[in-house]
C-alpha cells in the first residue's frame, strides 16, 4: 500500500509525519528545532504539487507526502475517481491530512515562506509552531 | 482514450464542450437554450459532485468522454494526477485533461455562481445559458483542438 500524508506544502507538517510514521524521528512531547532541521526535504519555499517518496516502513508500505494548498477535500475525491476510472482500487493508496496538527504559527511561517522573501523568520515560526504544540502530533502518530 | 473535460464546477464548459465533443450539441451553429438544458449534467452538478469523474459517452472513435468539476485546483489537479499516476504504475498515455474555463465568460460566470453555488436557479439559469450561447465558439475551439491533438 501507498501511504500519503498531505499539508499545504507537502515539506511542512506531512515530512514530519511520514517520518514519525517511519520512525525517523521518535515520539516524544517536546521537538527541538534540530530535531527538525535535520529531516531531509523539510521547509522549503515552493509547493510539492507531485508526491514525494520519503520511505519504506516496517510493513513494506511505501509512504510519500504531497502538498495540496487549497481544496483538501475535493483533491481526495479526485484522486480515488482517478484511481477508479483507471481500473485501480481506491484503497490502495491511503491519504492523511497531516494539517490536522497545524497551529498559528506554523501557517503563518508558512505563508511567510510562500509568499514574501522573509525566509529566515519563516522558518523559524514554523519551527516555534512544531515545539509549541508537539503533543498533537504525538496523540495524532499514536491513532 | 479518455478524455477529461474540467472546470470549476463541472456543470456549464466542461459539459458543454464535452457535449460539441461527442456531437451532442451541432458545432456549426449556437444552441438554443432548450438544447442546452437537454445535454446530461448541464446546471445540475452541486457541490457533493466536485472531485468525481462523470463519464458523458462515447464519441465515434470509441473514446470515452468525461466531465469533471474540480473548482480552482485545475492544472494543479493534473500534475498531481500526473504524480499519483507515476507511484502506482498507471499509464497515461490513454489520457487526455482538457481545462475548458479558458472558454467561459463573465456570464457564465456570474450565471454559474447564482445557479450553483446560491442555488438561485430561477435567476442565475438564464444567466448562464446567455453566456454559454455567447460563449459557444469558445468550447468548439478547444474541443476542435483536442481531436486535433489526438489525430497528430
Amino acid at each position: 500500500m501507498k501511504i500519503i500524508y498531505y499539508c499545504s506544502t507537502g515539506r511542512h507538517t506531512s515530512i514530519f509525519m511520514a517520518n514519525l510514521h517511519l520512525g525517523n524521528i521518535s515520539l516524544k512531547k517536546r521537538y527541538k528545532s534540530q530535531d527538525l532541521t535535520r529531516l531531509k526535504y523539510f521547509g522549503g519555499t515552493s509547493i510539492q504539487e507531485e508526491p514525494l517518496f520519503i520511505g519504506i516502513d516496517k510493513d513494506n508500505n511505501d509512504i510519500y507526502t504531497i502538498g495540496i494548498p487549497k481544496e483538501k477535500e475535493i483533491m481526495r475525491k479526485l484522486i480515488e475517481s482517478f484511481l477508479k476510472l483507471k481500473g485501480k482500487h481506491p484503497k490502495d493508496i491511503q491519504m492523511i491530512d497531516a494539517d490536522a496538527c497545524s497551529n498559528p504559527w506554523i501557517k503563518l511561517g508558512i505563508f511567510l515562506s510562500l509568499h514574501t522573501r522573509f525566509k529566515g523568520l519563516a522558518r523559524q515560526l514554523v519551527i516555534k509552531g512544531f515545539e509549541n504544540y508537539s503533543s498533537c502530533f504525538l496523540t495524532t502518530a499514536h491513532s | 482514450m479518455k478524455i477529461v473535460y474540467h472546470c470549476y464546477g463541472g456543470s456549464h464548459s466542461s459539459v458543454t464542450a464535452a457535449a460539441i465533443h461527442l456531437g451532442y450539441l451541432a458545432a456549426d451553429k449556437k444552441p438554443t437554450p432548450d438544447a442546452l438544458m437537454m445535454v446530461p449534467f448541464f446546471d445540475k452538478q452541486t457541490d457533493k459532485d466536485h472531485g468525481k469523474f462523470k463519464l458523458m459517452g462515447k464519441d465515434e472513435m470509441g473514446n470515452q468522454i468525461y466531465i469533471c468539476g474540480c473548482r480552482s485546483l485545475g492544472t494543479k489537479m493534473e500534475k498531481s494526477l500526473y504524480g499519483i499516476a507515476r507511484i502506482t504504475d498507471i499509464p497515461m498515455d490513454d489520457v487526455i485533461f482538457v481545462d475548458t474555463l479558458k472558454g467561459v465568460n463573465s456570464l457564465m460566470r456570474i450565471g454559474g455562481f447564482l445557479s450553483r453555488k446560491l442555488r438561485l436557479v430561477w435567476l442565475g439559469r438564464p444567466i448562464v445559458l446567455k453566456g454559454t450561447v455567447n460563449a459557444f465558439n469558445n468550447f468548439v475551439k478547444i474541443v476542435e483542438e483536442v481531436k486535433n491533438k489526438m489525430q497528430n
